[in-house]
This record gives structure tokens, sequence and C-alpha cells, in this order.
């Protein structure tokens, strides 16, 4: 991990001098990651790339006044997650008015042959804050006070989302509901 | 299921076509990072350089008669000069440099200028709309749309509410238009008035062609372009392109433009194809003010404002490549139109109160009338507000 986070640092200081190769390291390690907390999210591939390049493009703009002795995935996590909750919820707000043909279009793309194991299904059903925090925790693997302080919410907001989201993820899965 | 097995899944969960996704989102960032312009060292530290300066020269001023000097010598630095403008420009509209009339939006009302420069007013209206070949005008006011003769007989008015932006569409049957937050669409006839969607303030724009299909930005600024008589959302676009301040048709419907504003005074140009496909993205520095595409290609002319000027720039829209400044100056350039043709821009200088006619293929031909504010206003002696290009139409 400490060769990762130093590695990081020499892409990151790279990248802001103008280095493709740096950039490109960067994005190698970093894509993976945001483009399927992304997903988990809001359930949808175009939407997922869209947010997750939308991320690093802004990573990009304000590439000069990074602090370099800052750990770089937070930063682009912070992005991504929350851009993916307000997708989500504009998309559950626009089934709620009762729109058909702008609901109909928002429905999550599934390529033909895709198959949705049943733990991901059921993450879709969760509200994207409840589904936000469980990508956090159990994807990126980020501590309750660090999610606390990505989506600037009080802790026991965190660990309360984090404890309904796997309650009801578990009765999903159990056919309890 | 334990958390450890969570994670499992999660982890194993495979986006679709994650390679494909991977592969496209680096050539979009390889692309941003290819292009943005890296600040310089003085910029990247300007507070605080600014701070430093700044704290030096009032110390200065503070402790010594010399002092006073410095404080002038920054102030002379920053700028006080308000001349600006084109010299020598003509003092009145004369003649317009090519054929068709072009339609304008004054605080004394609209008006139509033919290209004998002679100038006819359609009535207190506050915002227009060229029907596609000139023959009617949609006009709005407060809480009226109206549609007029551009010899100012009124054809049928609709009262709403807080009537904004009105466009008629290219078929001559439609006009959208924002009431308040709600876009709404009626017949070219004044008939059918409906509401569509809820929209943010940016001009609904009818894609070019006979079909009824209009792009416009919804209340979370989700790109929509629909199909508006059978309802039918064709494509929508968010992310990289949300909450546009502007939308733009090329004149072949092959393009969409999506001009939005960003942080730190920059702005991003979005180009989709006609299917919504996104084919080109660059960010800029500065303000962006208006853009237009050329009636013939896929050039825009763009005018952002950088500091204490502004920029006219013209831009390959299909590669967003080889932008060439056609004209900067100081203060405001508030909007620009292509002549039918395509042969000439009219760029409105609002902080010189002049027009600007510049030959698109020739930037060193430019002809400046001044004066605009009171010949827009006629009656008033003093200088009025700058009137607004709302379009020039048409071809013949």
């Amino acid at each position: 991990m400490a060769g990762l986070r130093g590695d990081e640092r020499a892409w990151v200081r790279g990248a802001q001098a103008g280095s493709l190769a740096d950039l490109e390291s960067l994005f190698r390690e970093h894509w993976p990651r945001a483009y399927r907390a992304a997903y988990l999210v809001v359930h949808d591939g175009a939407a997922a790339e869209d947010i997750a390049q939308e991320a690093f493009l802004a990573a990009i703009r304000t590439l000069d006044r990074f602090d370099r002795r800052r750990p770089f995935a937070p930063w682009l996590h912070r992005i991504v997650v929350n851009r993916a909750i307000d997708w989500a919820r504009a998309r559950t707000l626009r089934a709620e008015v009762g729109d058909g043909s702008l609901a109909a279009v928002s429905e999550p793309e599934r390529a033909p042959g895709t198959f949705s194991p049943p733990v991901v299904a059921a993450l879709a059903k969760l509200s994207p804050d409840h589904r936000a925090v469980i990508v956090l925790r159990h994807l990126l693997e980020y501590t309750p006070g660090e999610i606390a302080e990505l989506l600037a919410l009080p802790r026991g907001t965190v660990n309360s989302r984090l404890r309904r989201g796997l309650d009801e993820l578990a009765d999903l899965l159990e056919g309890r509901r | 299921m334990n958390e450890r097995k969570l994670k499992q899944l999660l982890v194993a969960t495979t986006p679709p076509d994650e390679m494909g996704a991977q592969r496209r989102g680096w050539r979009v960032v390889r692309k941003a990072f290819g292009e943005r312009e890296p600040s310089p060292w003085p910029m990247r530290h300007r507070r605080p350089l600014t701070a430093v300066a700044v704290a030096v020269a009032v110390l200065a001023a503070a402790v010594s008669p010399p002092g006073r000097a410095v404080i002038d010598g920054v102030r002379d630095a920053v700028g006080t000069e308000t001349v600006v403008g084109v010299p020598r420009p003509r003092p009145a509209l004369f003649s317009l440099p090519a054929q068709g009339r072009v339609l304008v939006a004054a605080p004394g009302g609209v008006f139509v200028v033919s290209s004998d420069g002679s100038r006819r007013r359609l009535g207190a209206y506050e915002q227009a709309t060229w029907s596609p070949q000139g023959l009617f005008v949609g006009v709005a006011k407060r809480h009226q749309l109206a549609a007029v003769t551009p010899r100012g007989q009124v054809r049928w008015t609709l009262s709403r509410p807080n009537v904004w932006l009105p466009r008629w569409s290219p078929s001559g049957f439609r006009i959208a238009y924002l009431s308040g937050r709600n876009l709404r669409i009626v017949a070219g006839d004044g008939t059918g008035d409906h509401r569509v969607d809820s929209a943010q303030r940016v001009a609904p724009m009818w894609k070019p062609g006979e079909e009824h299909v209009l792009a416009y930005s919804d209340r979370n600024g989700t790109i929509n372009v629909i199909e508006t008589d059978g309802a039918q959302t064709l494509w929508t676009a968010a992310g990289s392109a949300s909450s546009p301040s502007q939308l733009e048709w090329s004149s072949d419907a092959a393009r969409l433009l999506a001009v939005r504003r960003l942080e730190g005074r920059r702005f991003a140009l979005v180009v989709f194809d006609g299917d919504g496909r996104r084919r080109q993205y660059l960010e800029l520095p500065g303000t962006p003010i208006d853009a237009a595409f050329s009636p013939n290609g896929h050039r825009i002319a763009l005018i952002r404002r950088v500091g204490a000027r502004s920029e006219l720039l013209v831009v390959d829209g299909d590669s967003l490549r080889n932008q060439s400044v056609v004209f900067s100056g100081r203060g405001l350039f508030s909007d620009v139109a292509w002549s039918p043709g395509g042969r000439w821009l009219l760029l409105g200088w609002q902080s010189a109160d002049q027009w600007l006619f510049i030959r698109s293929a020739d930037v060193s031909k430019v002809a400046a009338v001044s004066s605009l504010s009171v010949q827009f206003d006629p009656g008033k002696t003093s200088r009025g507000g700058f009137p607004r290009i709302e379009g020039w139409c048409c071809q013949g």
C-alpha cells in the first residue's frame, strides 16, 4: 500500500507537470473501481460510464490545485458517489412524477445476455442513499468515519444507513420482501 | 450473508462492457488532458501573490508619499481605460452587408431591420423569434406570446404566465416557449397550447427538419431530445453536458452543441451527433456568452469573456480544434449571429455600443456601426439599453 501511495504521488506530480503517461497510470489504477462503484449505485451502464468520465474530467480540471500529500482515491470517489446519488435520485424523482415517456427512457439498460447477480438486483431495490453507503463500505472499503466525510454526513447517519441498508438487503436476498 | 461474502460479490460484479467503457473513458480523459491549459506557476499562486502585492501597496501608501505613486502604478496596471470600440464607426445603421433582415429586441421593443438599414418597430415586446421563412415573428412580453407579421400586424395572442424564449420550429407549425419553469408548445396558428415538461431557463431548440424534434434542458439539467408530436423521448444526456447554458443545432441537424459553465471561470463545449452520441468535449477558460452554428457546415461562432476582455472565436464543430480568435476587445460582447449565407458575422459589442459586421472568411473586413442604443430607442436622446440580436433571416 505504501508502494502504491508512493507511486500515486509520483503519478499525480507527473500529471500536474503534464505527463500523459502518469495520468494514464492514475487512470488505469482508479477507473475500474470508480466505474464499478458508479454502476452499483445507478445500475445503468451508460450513466455509470458518464459519471466516471465526469469524475476524471473534474479531477483534471482541478489537478493543479490538488494536494499531493493526500490520497487520490477518496477525492475521486467523493465525486463519483455524490454524482451517482444525484443521478439515481433524479431518476427516482422522474418515475414518481409519472411521466411515462421519461420514465421509460430512464429504465436501467441491460445488455442482452447480461446476468445480474441476485445481490446486484437486490441492491438496485434499495434507495440511492443506502446503495451509496454500502458501496463505499463494502466495495471501496472506507470506514464509516471516512464515508461520513466523503458524503458530508454525520457519522451516526452513515451508521444507521449502513445498518438499515444491510438489513433490507438481507431481507430481499432471503425473499422476505 | 456476512459482510465478507457481500464484499466478494460486489467486487465480482462486472458492469456492462467494462473494457469498452474504460477504453472510451481513457479516450475522453486523454483528450481533455491534452487540451487543458496548464496554469503557469504565477497563476497557480495568484491569490497569495495578489495578497502580498496589495499588502505592499497599502503599506507603501500609508508610510510614504512615494507610496501614492505605487498605488497609481497598480491602478494603471489594472486598467482604467473606458474608451472601447472600433475607431471611426459609421454613425448609424445605413445598410446590412448581406441579404436578409435582422430581428432585434431592445428596451424600446422588438424591431425588424431590413437590408437597406430601415427599422420597423413591431411593438413593445421583449423577445422574438423568426418563423422559418421570415413570414412571421413570434414575440413575447411578460405574460403574453403573440405572432405578428414583419409589418407589425398581430395575428394571434396567447396569455400565459412569464413567457420566455419563444422558438419557432423549422416546419413553421410549432412554437416552443417557456412559461415560468414549464416548457410549452403551441401550434403556429396559436391553437393546441400544452405543457411538455418542467425546464430550466435555457432556450429550447428545434432540430432542423420537418419533424418536430426539440432539445431542451429539463429541471434537473438533463438535456432531453424529444419528438414532440408523439411525446417520445429520443435521447437524453446528462453528466458532462448537464445544466447547459445554451443549446444549438447545426443547420444539417447532425450536431447538437451544449455549452456548459464550469467552476473557476471555465466552460465546456459538448458536441453530440444527431443520435445523442457525444462526439467532442472541450474545456476552455472564460465565461461563455453566446454561440451559433454557421448556416452552412459545422463552424461555431463563440463569444467568451476572459477577464476584462471578450473574444469572438470560430471553432470547427466536428473536432473542436482550430479555434481561431476572429475579434477581441475590451468589455462585453453580447451576442453573435451569422448572416443567412454564412459570409458575415454580426457581433454585438455592448461596452462599445457598437455592432460589428465581420467577414467570416476575411477577418480584416470589419464594418462597425455605433450608437446602437439610441437607434433602437427612438425618441430618447440619452443612451438606453443595448439591443439584443434575435436572428438574421432569411436567404433570398
